[in-house]
C-alpha cells in the first residue's frame, strides 16, 4: 500500500516533533505530552476496542487500562516501531487478556450491533437516502455480524488506513494471514450485501 | 483476452490496491465487462469501508487517564501486553513467521498466530529438551532419589507433572481464544 500512512504518532499540523521528542518529553515529566499522545492514538485504539469488547462500560475500563500501561512502560519503548504501532498492540494484547477474563462475554454477541443497527434503521427510516448511503448503512450491519477479528482487521485498513505490516504488528499475525483474512472479510461483506439487495428486488 | 474468469483475490486487488496489480489480471478487466462489474462491486464496497463513521469513546479519555495518573492509581501491566516491537527480528519489518517481541526489562518473546505444524513441532521439541537432561543424568538422579522416600519422590513428580498440565492448559487455552476470535 503505498498511500498508507507513516507519520509519527503526533502529525497534527504545526507540530514537527517526532515519537522521539514526545515520549522523551513524557519521561522528563511533561504530563501534558502525554495527552498529545492520548489524542493522537486515540482513534486507533477506539477500533481495536469497540471491535473486541463489547461491553460498553467495559470498554470505557480497557481504554484507560491501556493508556496507563502506556505510561507505566513508555521507558521501555525502543523506537523500533512506530509509537502507535507500539499503543496500537498494547490495546490488542489488553482486549485479548480481558476476553480470556471475561469468558461469558467472549464476542459471541458481535461488537457494533446496536450501532451497526442504529445506522441501519437510520438508512431505513430515511428511504430516500442515496444508494450509496443506504450501501454505507447496510454494511455497517454487516460488519457488526463478521467476528471480531475480522471486524478489527477492516478497521484498522479501511478506516485506519494503516498497512498490512503495520496490522501484522498490532495482532501478531503475519502479514499473509492479515492479507487472507482480510480478502475473506471483503468477500463475505460483499457476498451478503448482494444477497441483501437481490432479496429486497424480490 | 482469457477464457477463464478472475478470482475474488485478483478482483479485489485490482479494485483496492490497483497499484500492486499484475499487468495481465488488468489487461483481462479491461476487456471483461463480467469482471469489471464484479470489481466496481469491490471498489464501491471499499469507498463505503473507508466512509463508516469512525468509533469514539463518548468520554474525555485524556482527561480520565490524567486523573487517574495524578491520582496515582495506575496498576502496573502483565509484561507480555507491554512488549516492545522488533523490526529486524520478525516484528514490524518481516514480511513472514512469528512477531518478535521484546519486553522493557529486554525479555524476547516471540508471539506465533497458532499452527497447525507448531502445535506438534513445540511439544516434541519441548519434550527432547525436558528428556535429554534428565537421561544424561540419570545415574545422578537414581542416587539423589536413592535417599528421598517414595512419598516424596511421588510429591517431586506429581508437581512437576501438575505444573506440565497447567502450561498446556495455558497455552490450549490462548490457541482455543485466537481460533475463538477469528471464527
Amino acid at each position: 500500500m503505498t498511500t498508507r500512512s507513516n507519520l509519527p504518532v503526533n502529525h497534527q499540523p504545526g507540530q514537527q516533533s517526532t515519537d522521539r521528542q514526545l515520549v522523551e518529553l513524557v519521561l522528563g515529566g511533561d504530563r501534558q505530552a502525554f495527552s498529545r499522545i492520548i489524542l493522537a492514538t486515540e482513534g486507533l485504539v477506539a477500533q481495536i476496542v469497540f471491535r473486541l469488547i463489547p461491553n460498553e462500560e467495559d470498554r470505557k475500563d480497557v481504554a484507560q487500562d491501556i493508556y496507563l500501561k502506556v505510561f507505566h512502560y513508555l521507558k521501555g519503548f525502543k523506537f523500533q516501531s512506530k509509537l502507535s504501532t507500539w499503543v496500537g498492540r498494547i490495546a490488542y494484547n489488553t482486549c485479548l487478556n480481558r476476553l480470556d477474563k471475561k469468558q461469558p462475554d467472549l464476542c459471541i454477541a458481535p461488537a457494533h450491533d446496536d450501532e451497526g443497527k442504529e445506522v441501519f434503521r437510520a438508512a431505513e427510516e430515511t428511504d430516500r437516502l442515496v444508494l450509496q448511503k443506504e450501501l454505507r448503512g447496510l454494511i455497517a450491519r454487516e460488519i457488526a455480524r463478521l467476528p471480531p477479528l475480522y471486524q478489527t482487521l477492516i478497521g484498522l485498513y479501511h478506516q485506519q488506513e494503516l498497512s498490512y505490516q503495520e496490522i501484522g504488528a498490532i495482532t501478531g499475525l503475519p502479514e499473509g494471514t492479515v492479507k487472507s483474512y482480510l480478502f475473506r472479510a471483503r468477500r463475505i461483506l460483499k457476498e451478503t450485501t448482494l444477497s441483501h439487495y437481490k432479496k429486497e428486488k424480490l | 483476452m482469457s477464457e477463464k474468469h478472475l478470482n475474488e483475490d485478483m478482483l479485489q486487488q485490482f479494485a483496492l490496491e490497483p497499484a500492486s496489480c499484475p499487468p495481465n489480471v488488468i489487461a483481462h478487466l479491461m476487456e471483461c465487462p463480467e469482471c469489471f462489474l464484479e470489481a466496481t462491486g469491490y471498489h464501491q464496497l471499499g469507498q463505503a469501508l473507508k466512509e463508516q463513521p469512525a468509533p469514539e469513546f463518548g468520554f474525555d479519555l485524556a482527561a480520565a487517564v490524567m486523573g487517574q495518573l495524578e491520582t496515582g492509581q495506575g496498576a502496573a501491566a502483565p509484561m507480555e501486553e507491554v512488549a516492545e516491537l522488533r523490526p529486524e527480528v520478525g516484528g514490524m519489518g518481516a514480511p513472514t513467521g512469528a512477531a518478535v517481541l521484546e519486553t522493557p526489562k529486554g525479555v524476547v518473546v516471540t508471539v506465533r498466530e497458532p499452527r497447525r505444524i507448531s502445535r506438534v513441532i513445540v511439544p516434541v521439541v519441548i519434550a527432547i529438551v525436558a528428556a535429554l537432561p534428565a537421561w544424561l543424568f540419570r545415574r545422578t538422579a537414581y542416587f539423589v532419589f536413592a535417599d528421598v522416600s517414595e512419598a516424596i519422590a511421588w510429591i517431586i513428580l506429581a508437581a512437576a507433572g501438575i505444573a506440565v498440565v497447567f502450561t498446556v492448559y495455558k497455552y490450549y487455552r490462548r490457541y482455543q481464544q485466537v481460533l475463538h476470535l477469528i471464527n
